[in-house]
């Protein structure tokens, strides 16, 4: 699939924004930044943004510029709020462009904030550096996936990467029931 | 911390930064002398007259501040408590090791710059270039991997590539926590290095006082910390005792970028220094080998764009004498924030419509947003108690996103459009439907 336009991309971030608030989540940086990486890798929504292993997994410098861009355009707002940093929240033009997202992406929408948007910034690390490997290096084995991820993020420690990897392959069988389709619902 | 024998570098911002015989012969390399003739600030200094320094001196004092800053974090009784583990697991000849490595990177992370510095870089250069590539190819080259091998203990030419470029733009790259940690001590978010030296710098040369603020105390409170009370992924934070210097150099961000890195002007010869470029560059990029990089600094770039001026049959003659002669494009309209919550894209709706009048070739638009804007940075007060900056800190959270969007004119119609849109800017912004 083609990458889609910038506009595009903007609206259904938005959209995610929203449907992350509405589930639960702080919708702060991090989780934005997880939960884009699981639409755009796992769910197939060709967002185009390259995702590079961080400080908190895999991140999007991309992503976080056109978090900024969005912010400078008003369809997006920072709210302060207490001991987890802040969070985003949609700002003047966002509910119009939530409202232009395109309609066949929303079951992968839904699925993703409520199935990750909702953790916290520790499983979401994680979960997506488990991702991230396993999609980037299919060859590996679970096992050095694990060791790998413990030598990266000593944080983490290999009994927390395994119970991720196996997350993400419970992740990855749920999502293989959600279709993008110009009919899914909305 | 300096193996002897050692060199002094007297500094205006820094005072007397030090340096041995080993990071001596990694300065006086071509690359890094190259930066003696590279601005700092582009064309600023035709707004800003003192504005002529150099991105050498800037990567000195981006060397000298990142060493203190590791100094600061990795000392023994400035460790927190539930990251101790991940600092002590380094053993103590590796922790020297990483040191000398985080000075050289920061000695040479703008070794890559063009000529003007950012000016028109994205334009000019083949696809998927950046001056970050070209850093990370000069600092791997033959001739700076010798220097390397030379050093006690041998650095590893990798090592120095990953920190000086950062997993932004080495994104083939897994960077370890440790080794994003150092990344982030010279170009994080919050407390990069870079961004402290650039602003204080700047600011002195620019003679504006908006750039300045406390960075020894800052650098004193800087600690390795938890990013949240969720997760105990190591990232830079403070002590609280330094929560006024980090809202002094959050603020100067954001001024400086308003008043000096945005400046309307500034935006304007930027313009004329990439059409200048396009015209006369083979094919109208830079090259991207090294040693015909090396040959093109900024006095290359001058000395042709006067002779272009006076010559007429020369490519980018136009361009060229509009920066000599200072007949630079003027702005006639700047997005402001009333205009941008009544109306969708008023920039390009406000450009569109001068473009209608007077034609292409007289309107130009440019838009500037700061991209990495600092998010919330962890906090430990004395009990060791961590908690995001914004709970001890009203300021941080209300500190705006530098962004300027302005429409420029050929200053032969300026007066004209400017008379233009103070009469019918507001009809045209509502017949764009795009807002109100």
């Amino acid at each position: 699939m083609e990458p889609m336009q910038q506009s595009e991309r903007q609206a259904l971030i938005c959209r995610l924004i929203q449907a992350m608030q509405n589930e639960g989540s702080w919708a702060g940086q991090t989780h934005i930044q997880k939960s884009v990486l699981f639409l755009q890798d796992l769910m197939g929504v060709p967002m185009g943004y390259q995702f590079v292993l961080y400080l908190h997994g895999p991140f999007s410098f991309d992503l976080r510029n056109e978090l900024a861009k969005m912010r400078a355009r008003l369809m997006l707002d920072i709210k302060p709020r207490s001991i987890y940093g802040p969070s985003f929240d949609l700002g003047h033009w966002g509910d119009q462009a939530a409202a232009r997202s395109e309609k066949r992406y929303e079951e992968a929408i839904q699925f993703v904030a409520k199935k990750v948007s909702c953790n916290d910034t520790r499983t979401l690390e994680e979960l997506s550096t488990a991702f991230f490997l396993k999609d980037k290096y299919p060859n590996l084995s679970d096992s050095d996936i694990a060791i790998w991820i413990n030598k990266l993020k000593p944080h983490i420690t290999t009994s927390r990467a395994y119970f991720a990897i196996g997350k993400v392959e419970e992740l990855r069988t749920a999502a293989a029931c959600v279709q993008i389709t110009e009919h899914a619902a909305s | 911390m300096v193996a002897g024998p050692y060199h002094e570098i007297r500094d205006p911002i820094h005072g007397f930064i030090k340096l041995d015989s080993h990071e001596r012969r990694a300065l006086d390399s071509p690359s890094v002398q190259r930066l003696r003739h590279i601005h700092q600030l582009a064309m600023s200094y035709l707004i800003y007259p003192g504005a002529t320094h150099m991105r050498f001196e800037h990567s000195l004092g981006v060397m000298e501040l990142a060493g203190r800053v590791y100094d600061v974090v990795t000392a023994e009784y400035n460790l927190h408590e539930s990251i101790a583990s991940f600092v002590r697991q380094i053993p103590a000849d590796e922790r020297s090791y990483w040191r000398k490595v985080l000075r050289m990177a920061a000695l040479c992370h703008d070794i890559g710059h063009l000529p003007f510095s950012h000016a028109a870089e994205i334009e000019l250069l083949p696809n998927d270039w950046n001056h970050e590539k070209i850093t990370a190819r000069l600092v791997l080259s033959d001739s700076m991997k010798e220097i390397w091998e030379c050093m006690r203990p041998p650095l590893n030419p990798k090592d120095v590539a990953k920190i000086a470029v950062g997993p932004e733009k080495m994104r083939d790259e897994s960077f370890s926590d440790w080794e994003a940690l150092l990344s982030e001590i010279i170009s994080g978010e919050a407390f990069g290095v870079d961004r402290m030296d650039y602003l204080l710098r700047d600011s002195h040369h620019a003679g504006v006082a908006y750039g300045r603020f406390d960075h020894h105390r800052l650098i004193e409170t800087m600690r390795i910390l938890p990013a949240d009370q969720d997760s105990d992924a190591p990232t830079l934070g403070i002590e609280e005792g330094g929560i006024h210097a980090a809202e002094a150099l959050l603020l100067a961000r954001y001024f400086m970028f308003m008043q000096v890195y945005y400046h309307r002007v500034r935006i304007a010869y930027d313009l004329h220094l990439e059409e200048f470029l396009r015209d006369w560059l083979p094919n109208g990029q830079f090259p991207t080998e090294e040693n015909e990089l090396q040959r093109l600094t900024d006095n290359e770039i001058l000395q042709v764009i006067y002779q272009a001026a006076s010559d007429p049959s020369a490519p980018g003659h136009v361009h060229a004498s509009r920066i000599s002669k200072r007949r630079h494009f003027r702005p006639v309209y700047t997005t402001n924030p009333a205009d941008r919550k009544n109306h969708d894209d008023p920039l390009t709706t406000i450009f569109s419509a001068c473009v209608e009048e007077y034609g292409e070739d007289s309107v130009r638009k440019r838009e500037h947003t700061q991209l990495d804007p600092a998010a919330a940075f962890p906090v430990t007060d004395s009990r060791g108690n961590v908690s995001s900056s914004e709970t001890v800190s009203d300021l941080l959270g209300s500190i705006p996103l530098a962004n300027v969007g302005v429409v420029l004119m050929d200053p032969s119609q300026v007066s004209d459009a400017r008379r233009w849109l103070d009469a019918d800017k507001d009809d045209i912004l509502v017949a764009s439907g795009n807002g109100g």
